[in-house]
């Protein structure tokens, strides 16, 4: 199911890096992906195809070899606010407190005061459910309130598209679980930022439980195998049978 | 001239040549012996640490003494060898130790089982662990050899000045001579013939051994801890549960020698280390009557060092000492002002960074005394240019410690944090401070301490500076004046005091300074490791 409108293109992206001997390796080839506007977008693949580096090239962080990234129409050329990436081991400041490391996303923002910066970065505190840890320090905090500290510093600065990789990796089920929770009323939630979001994950069951497509990659250069449109309603009944058959379909198209 | 030239770059190499050899080899038998067994480990450990504060240079004098005296054709050639070996083989045993002790447990457990030979076991365990850290480590002992070079060739003791053969040593002579184009061509020569040896032996062997740098000995989580922070977490890790369980060890303390029970059971370590330091005091007033040949007695020869004592005033060498300090700070704190935007540049400009390096390495591995003389001209008139010149030619010595730990904490900065810094549009100063500055911290603080030794070591040439007749000295006291001019006299009691003072300030500053300095860093930092 593409939307009528896009928020994000890749296209005919190529990606890949230089070896010693002078050649390159390809990583990605030739790939297309549209993010429509309002879309959740579950993206799975086996390890090392090149997810990470997809969200990456979308965040404008890496540069591809060739192809174009189109975001609101226009082609993106370097980082901005409007898209969030929240990493596979997100890179939390060891020496700043949890509301210090959510501040930073606003540090260089000019056109909030002081004062809003500080409310925001509170409010979203508030909302993964960290209210009280503020001026914790990281290593003080287990795994999972780690995660939600970069979903909050990830939201504060109101994205358009919301990149998660690998969001419930290094968690045990059950605060996955919680986790998926979290994104799932922060999408539902129509007046939080993002419009749209991609998210990577391992996790199949979490992933069919979010998405509305899912795409699934493989292959060396990595290419699109298939799409899988999950058009169940939400919230989703982990346990109906229709969830059951997409969780396995999509678990074959993988392995 | 020229023939005379590369004659004498040649002996010089060969002189450098052999005490690498032995500096290598020894590092090898007793860095690995160290990194491998607990019980080495902690004698040899504190005692490499004690000794490689000793100023090199102070020592050398009463080195030359010993050894002119002992062996009396080859001598001075032998003393000259043991002055370079003195500058070349700490960094190379530290980072040895450090390789060895990497070795996962369960890898010798597995050679154990398998009963591999022990050649096997070096070929296949030990040489692939330190080999990487060692080949790291030559360019800076090298660059350290070439630092002491004219020093190691022109020993002068007493009013008497011996030079063996070497190109130190000659462009000194030229130098009185007021040869300039000698001089230029001495230079000349002595840097492309570090340019060669650069390009034909160093950089190959550093390629060889990325060979052996990706191997599973250590998982790519665990970067490779400087090597100071490595030493001392490692003394630290050694005797935290030593102090809890001292009982159980009791028994097995009595076995091992005097300072090792001291070491483990009755002292925290900042008394420990005192304790060693007067220990090896002792020592020394043990060796002095060999030293000393003029005195058949121990006691006779504390006399003799404590006359000196009086003589000099303790006011005045602690006098010397406070100058000397202040020197020592003022050098680092410039040290660290030019590096840190240097670094951050390099490290944010790939491109400038892979033409700058090979650059810098083989600038680093100039002799920056040979450009001493310039300096000395150049600063000259007045107090104020005075200090500065021999702030500067310290800083000729230890710059590159800096440079170097600072340059590696910048780059072991994960990428992640860096497209951090990219997507929240972080200024430059606010990456340097939130970001790259508290990652290098630790690192850098490692390389502090290390130009810290480095400086105070230089300090002897650098407050004061005789070279053809003409001295440049600072007008306020200093230690490495007061050595110096020490040497000169022959007056080796007080030579002996004033190198044991040294040592022991160098040793307090080291713990009481520089060690709390990275605790509070790591603890401010809350890095933990
Ligand atoms: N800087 C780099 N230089 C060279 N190769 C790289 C670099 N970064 C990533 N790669 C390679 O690119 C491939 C894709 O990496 P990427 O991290 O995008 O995979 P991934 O699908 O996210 O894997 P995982 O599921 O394990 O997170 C891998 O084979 C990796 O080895
Ligand atoms: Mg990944």
């Amino acid at each position: 199911m593409s939307s009528p409108e896009t928020l994000l293109e890749l296209r005919n992206v190529t990606h890949g890096y230089h070896m010693r001997a002078g050649a390159t390796l390809k990583i990605i080839e030739n790939l297309n992906i549209q993010v429509g506007y309002g879309e959740f977008l579950g993206i799975v693949g086996p390890s090392g195809c090149g997810k990470s580096t997809i969200l990456r090239i979308m965040a404008g962080l890496i540069k591809p070899l060739s192809g174009t990234v189109i975001f609101r129409g226009e082609v993106l050329t370097g980082t901005t606010p409007r898209i969030s990436l929240m990493h596979q081991t997100p890179p939390l400041l060891p020496w700043l407190t949890v509301g210090e490391n959510v501040y930073l996303a606003l540090i260089s923002r000019s056109d909030l005061t002081e004062e809003e910066k500080r409310l925001k970065a509170s409010q979203l505190i508030e909302l993964v459910d960290l209210a009280g840890y503020e001026s914790a320090y990281p290593h003080e905090l287990s795994g999972g309130m780690k995660q939600r500290v970069a979903l909050a510093r990830a939201l504060v600065t109101d994205p358009d598209l919301l990149l998660l990789d690998e969001p419930f990796s290094n968690l045990d089920p059950l605060t996955s679980l919680s986790l998926s929770r979290e994104i799932e009323y922060m999408w539902l939630e129509s007046t939080l930022p993002p419009i749209s979001v991609v998210m990577v994950s391992h996790n199949i069951e979490e992933v069919v439980m979010l998405s509305d497509r899912i795409i699934v990659l493989g292959g060396r250069p990595a290419r699109i195998l298939a799409e899988v449109p999950i058009e169940m309603g939400r919230p989703r009944n982990k346990k109906s049978e229709e969830f059951y058959r997409l969780v396995d379909e999509v678990f074959s198209l993988i392995s | 001239m020229l023939g005379e030239i590369i004659a004498a770059v040649t002996l010089s190499w060969a002189r450098i040549t052999v005490a690498l050899a032995i500096s290598a080899l020894a590092a090898v038998i007793i860095g690995i012996y160290s990194g491998i067994s607990r019980r080495v480990d902690r004698v040899v450990i504190p005692v490499l640490d004690i000794l490689q504060s000793v100023p090199i240079l102070g020592f050398f004098p009463v080195a030359v003494y010993y050894l002119a005296n002992a062996v009396p054709l080859l001598g001075y050639e032998l003393a000259s060898i043991f002055l370079i070996f003195t500058c070349t083989f700490w960094n190379l045993a530290f980072s040895v130790y450090e390789g060895a002790r990497s070795i996962p447990q369960s890898l010798v457990e597995v050679a154990e089982l398998s009963k591999l030979s022990m050649r096997d076991k070096l070929r296949k365990i030990y040489i692939p662990a330190i080999f990487p850290g060692l080949v790291d480590q030559l360019p800076a002992s090298l660059a350290n050899a070439f630092y002491f070079l004219a020093a190691s060739e022109v020993i002068t003791l007493g009013g008497a000045q011996v030079n063996v053969l070497g190109i130190g040593a000659l462009i000194l002579k030229y130098q009185e001579a007021g040869n300039y184009a000698g001089i230029a061509l001495g230079l000349v020569t002595v840097a492309l013939s570090i340019v060669a040896v650069y390009l034909l032996v160093l950089l190959p062997l550093i390629a060889y051994s990325d060979k052996y740098r990706f191997d599973i000995i250590q998982p790519p989580e665990v970067q490779r801890t400087p090597l100071i922070i490595g030493v001392y977490t490692r003394i630290k890790s050694i005797h935290a549960p030593l102090g809890v369980k001292s009982k159980r060890l009791a028994g097995l303390a009595h076995r091992i020698n005097l300072i090792q029970m001291v070491n483990t059971r009755y002292m925290r370590s900042d008394i420990r280390r005192l304790l060693f330091v007067i220990v090896m005091i002792g020592l020394l007033i043990f060796l002095g009557p060999r030293i000393y040949a003029s005195i058949d007695d121990a006691w006779a020869a504390v006399v003799v060092v404590a006359e000196a004592g009086l003589r000099l005033g303790l006011i005045s060498v602690g006098e010397a000492l406070a100058y000397s300090f202040l020197r020592v700070l003022v050098c680092l704190a410039l040290m660290t002002a030019l590096t840190l935007p240097l670094v951050f540049i390099i490290t944010e400009k790939p491109h400038i960074k892979s033409a700058l390096l090979p650059a810098f390495q083989i600038v680093a591995a100039l002799p920056s005394p040979l450009i001493f003389p310039l300096i000395s001209r150049l600063f000259e008139a007045g107090a104020l240019p005075r200090e500065f010149g021999a702030i500067l030619l310290m800083a000729l010595g230890s710059f590159w410690y800096v440079f170097y730990s600072a340059l590696g904490g910048f780059s072991h900065v994960h990428t992640e944090y860096l497209e951090l810094a990219k997507m929240y549009n972080l200024s430059s100063f606010k990456r340097l401070r939130y970001i790259y500055l508290p990652f290098a911290t630790p690192s850098l603080v490692t390389g502090l301490i290390t130009a810290s030794g480095g400086a105070w070591n230089t300090l002897i040439i650098a407050e004061r500076l005789g070279q053809g007749g003409r001295i440049f000295e600072v007008y306020s006291p200093g230690l490495g004046k007061l050595m110096s001019t020490l040497a000169e006299l022959a007056d080796i009691p007080a030579l002996v005091l004033t190198v044991i003072a040294m040592t022991i300030v160098v040793l307090l500053v080291n713990r009481l300074l520089w060690r709390s300095l990275y605790d509070y860093s790591i603890r401010a930092l809350r890095i933990h490791e």
